[in-house]
């Protein structure tokens, strides 16, 4: 693994402003180191690799990175990307969203991207709240807290963002937290591997607004709850639903194989012609 | 690399590089593995200091973390991966092997 000088100096982006935007404690912080990590690793060709965003917090990430990189709009990044794979097939297509723009305004684009299940990788941050615009509920927010747009509690159950992309069809997914760093350069490696839509939810805690409407507060307190409510797909299968509640369950969810939608279309174009 | 706008990364950089010098010879018993922050970066989130297994990090007055206790790092680099704002290295002394 290099060190961090050496992967700053060679994938950041000099040109822009550092440090980051993000607040003090941010997950989207750690993501970033993680994803440089993990892209390094793999060997790839910095010309080679696409990262698309949309709108959020987490649509300030690829502003960082020295690749090629497309900021879209809210939710519409899966599409964006869809039409850069279709067209540069080579690329390796990376698609960073938040929890809010994946599964709300984007939600559509995303069931229907892993549906179709196109050779792209997703990697969705789940705060479980709308951070920049000032903490309100988004799908998934846990019932009944209490947001700056449900004052008295959400009345809304949330959403399962891995369960959705599995039923929708994602050929691989994986939950980790940015607690367990090291997993989540893992996991984020095998889904850049992984021909097909694949899927990486981590869970980043959201200090500033998640934080406050919680009463965690301080990014050691959220990152300790990380720590003591993660617990693995394996130990997870063994446990009741109760058990479950309010619990991280971690780990590569779905992997399995499945003919990309490149490999169909080649194929339907060799029996066409 | 272009260097336009204050940035940092150059700074950081250069500063980290220049610590990754280890003294050889006789020094080599002396060298430990080197935490080094870059205040031009750090945030406080505190994240580091918490997490840290061995409590080689304390927060000091002014909130930054602190190396206080540099003796005990086994270079595991946690503070360094969980670190979200890339202000903290360790540099891992490759001829101890105490990790």
């Amino acid at each position: 693994m290099k060190q961090t000088p050496q992967l700053i100096h060679r994938y950041l982006r000099s040109s822009k402003r550092f440090p980051h935007v993000w607040c003090p404690g941010c997950g989207i912080g750690i993501l970033l180191g993680a994803l440089v990590r993990a892209i390094d690793e793999g060997g790839y060709s910095k010309d080679d690799i696409m990262l698309v965003s949309g709108i959020g917090c987490s649509g300030r990430l690829p502003v960082y990175l020295d690749f090629n990189t497309l900021h879209t709009t809210h939710g519409r990044a899966l599409t964006f990307a869809t039409g850069i794979k279709l067209a540069k097939p080579h690329l390796k297509v990376i698609v960073v969203m938040g929890d809010g723009d994946a599964s709300s305004i984007g939600g559509n684009h995303l069931i229907h991207s892993a549906r179709r299940n196109i050779d792209i990788t997703t990697i969705i941050v789940n705060n479980q709240i709308y951070g920049m615009t000032g903490g309100q509920a988004s799908p998934t927010t846990p019932f009944g807290l209490a947001t700056a747009s449900s004052p008295y509690g959400h009345l809304e159950h949330p959403f399962d963002i891995s369960k959705l992309v599995e039923a929708a069809g994602a050929v691989f997914v994986a939950r980790s937290t940015v607690y367990h760093t090291k997993a989540l350069d893992r996991v984020i490696g095998q889904a850049l591997k992984k021909k097909g839509f694949s899927v990486v939810e981590v869970m980043a805690p959201c200090v500033t607004h998640f934080g406050k409407m919680t009463g965690m507060g301080s990014p050691v307190d959220m990152m300790r709850w990380q720590k003591d409510n993660a617990v693995p797909f394996e130990k997870a299968r063994e446990m009741s639903a109760e058990e479950l509640q309010n619990k991280i369950v971690t780990g590569v969810l779905v992997d399995i194989g499945k003919p990309t939608f490149h490999e169909e279309h080649a194929r339907i174009w060799r029996e066409v012609k | 690399m272009d260097d336009h706008g204050s940035t940092g990364i150059l700074l950081w950089t250069r500063e980290a590089h220049g610590a990754t010098i280890l003294p050889g010879g006789s020094d080599r018993n002396c060298q430990m593995n080197r935490v080094e922050i870059f205040k031009g970066w750090c945030k406080k989130c505190g994240i580091c200091v918490a997490f840290c297994p061995r409590g080689v990090l304390t927060t000091g007055d002014d909130g930054f973390p602190k190396v206080s206790n540099p003796d005990a790092c086994t270079g595991c680099r946690w503070c360094e991966l969980r670190c979200p704002d890339f202000a903290i290295v360790v540099q891992k002394d490759e001829h101890t092997d105490n990790a």
